[in-house]
């Protein structure tokens, strides 16, 4: 290493780890000096990573409180440290850190809450797409709707949820005392999406959840029908009739980016 | 080789966006911050090709790491060049900084020695940004709150080596000289004189916090009288330069970012008087 390099390793260790090898490498007149300095880098790291998280994560932090956000964010930095250029992506593994982190992980809350709200991060900045039209699905002739695979808009997102985490975000939102935590006894499915540079979300229906996983898998309608049919226990007719509707309504709220016909050969 | 001189221009803020689309404040640019806009798509995008339609932008960065140790980020660069090619700002600036080593990044302007390895080590590097992007760039003064040992040059003679070797342009933060100043015990109108006048580009102007025995550069604050008379100092010796306020934290309404740089027209105007008739 140059002498340039191994001045940054010995800075950035300060930062980082508060190690004090760079203190000699700092002019001033006394180490009081030199500390004082060197810690307003310290601490502006931890604030400005802190603020960052804050920004991504505002109803988790508001459902643990400003005391704990802070030592759950001093957390997340030593353990997932930033390995990103763009700000916007540091907190990205927060949903993952507080699942396998002993000090969260028997709160599942947390988790869903993370995963949650960077769902709707993902939704706000995901890439620009089309947002296919009922028109445009009803020139498709009849006889072709089996064939038909959907391609789902990029901000579409799905987080499986247990616990009331759409009424903390809605309390949050709205200024209110945050309710109870309480939890379902299954998990339920939440879709975050944006529409006209909005972001957008609610909860699906077992079906609905089951019928879209399909879909988006690239599943042809005719085929994600019988799967609907067979695992809720619907017969066929009323299986179509209910994923015609589903269809609809995803297409209004512009879930769906494109389409193609499966051709056999 | 200057760009041409655009006037009196603000930072782009979200909280902004639809007030300036509304208003068609009397703003002459805008000034945005490119990560925020290295994104796939959505509102961010959006507004940026909206208002660029009706404003010169310029794109500044924060993690461009010029003078780390590390390899140049291609992958950061390319999403530069990117958004560069897709929103064709007035020019393109980053810091004199590094931001983190070992593939860590500390999202903090980190100082660096005035040595000449720093010098060696950063002009090599922004003349491979500047063949990369094919287009010169600003580099910017920040403010610093510790001095190596292993500094053999002033700052601005750090500067003046690397603009002589690379032909880049200088972002003049005359905040940060003021902080700098005040932290390290130089007079800020020594490294204002001591600068290449013909490479500055860009004038940055913004608030900070004193703590007494040192400043803290945070921009969540109204220019100080101090800063604003640095200011009409700096257009005294190098007649009308592009400038620009920077408010990051504590960001009020757009109206009163107007006024704030109204008054830099003020100043401005009333130094070119002075500098004319001395």
């Amino acid at each position: 290493m140059n002498s340039l390099a191994e001045l940054q390793d010995r800075f950035q260790a300060h930062i980082v780890h508060n190690e004090e090898a760079v203190t000699g490498d700092i002019a001033g007149p006394d180490d009081a000096y030199r500390q004082e300095r060197l810690h307003i880098y310290y601490s502006a790291y931890r604030l400005r990573l802190i603020a960052a998280l804050a920004v991504d994560y505002p109803v988790l932090k508001a459902f643990v409180g400003e005391q704990r956000f802070e030592q759950l964010a001093t957390a997340y930095i030593e353990a997932r440290p930033s390995m990103v250029r763009n700000l916007r992506w540091f907190g990205d593994s927060m949903t993952g850190f507080l699942r396998s982190d002993q000090r969260f992980s028997n709160e599942s809350i947390l988790a869903e809450l993370a995963e949650f709200e960077w769902a709707q991060g993902l939704a706000f900045d995901a890439a620009d797409a089309a947002q296919v039209g009922f028109d445009e699905l009803a020139s498709v002739p009849a006889e072709h709707w089996p064939q038909l695979r959907f391609i789902a808009h990029p901000s579409l997102q799905l987080v499986a949820s247990q616990w009331n985490v759409v009424a903390l975000w809605h309390a949050h939102r709205d200024g209110e005392n945050l309710p109870t935590a309480s939890c379902q006894d299954q998990a339920g499915t939440i879709a975050v999406w944006r529409k006209s540079y909005k972001t957008y979300f609610r909860s699906l229906d077992g079906d609905e959840a089951l019928l879209w996983r399909t879909l988006a898998a690239g599943t042809a309608f005719g085929e994600a029908c019988s799967r609907l049919a067979t695992q809720m226990g619907m017969d066929e007719a009323s299986a179509a009739q209910r994923a015609a509707q589903l269809l609809r309504s995803w297409v209004e709220e512009g879930w769906i980016q494109g389409f193609d016909i499966v051709t056999d050969d | 080789m200057r760009f041409q001189n655009l006037g009196f221009g603000l930072g782009l803020r979200t909280t902004h966006y639809e007030e300036i689309l509304e208003s068609q404040p009397r703003v002459d640019w805008f000034e945005a911050l490119s990560e925020n806009y290295m994104v796939r798509g959505g509102k961010p995008l959006y507004y940026l090709e909206r208002i660029r339609a009706d404003y010169p932008v310029v794109l500044h960065g924060v993690s461009l790491s010029i003078g780390s140790t590390d390899p140049l980020d291609l992958e950061y660069l390319r999403a530069l060049k990117t958004l560069a090619d897709r929103i064709e700002p007035a020019w393109v600036s980053d810091h004199l900084c590094w931001t983190g080593m070992a593939r860590q990044n500390i999202h903090d302007l980190l100082p660096l020695p005035y040595t000449p390895e720093a010098v060696d080590h950063v002009a090599s590097r922004i003349a491979r940004v500047q063949d990369f992007l094919q287009r010169p760039i600003l580099i910017e003064n920040v403010s610093s709150y510790v001095t190596f040992n292993q500094s053999e040059m002033t700052e601005w003679e750090f500067i003046n080596e690397l603009a002589e070797r690379t032909d880049c342009l200088l972002l003049l933060d005359v905040n940060n000289v003021y902080v700098s100043g005040f932290n390290h015990g130089f007079d800020p109108r020594e490294f204002i004189d001591a600068l290449p006048a013909q490479r500055i580009q860009q004038i940055h102007l913004a608030g900070h916090s004193n703590r007494g025995s040192h400043i803290i550069d945070t921009h969540d604050a109204p220019i100080i009288d101090e800063v604003w008379k640095l200011y009409g100092y700096t257009i005294e010796a190098l007649g009308p330069v592009a400038t620009m306020i920077e408010r990051d934290d504590h960001i009020p309404g757009l109206a009163t970012l107007v006024s704030e740089l109204d008054q830099a027209r003020e100043v401005a105007k009333d130094a070119t008087h002075i500098a004319a008739s001395a």
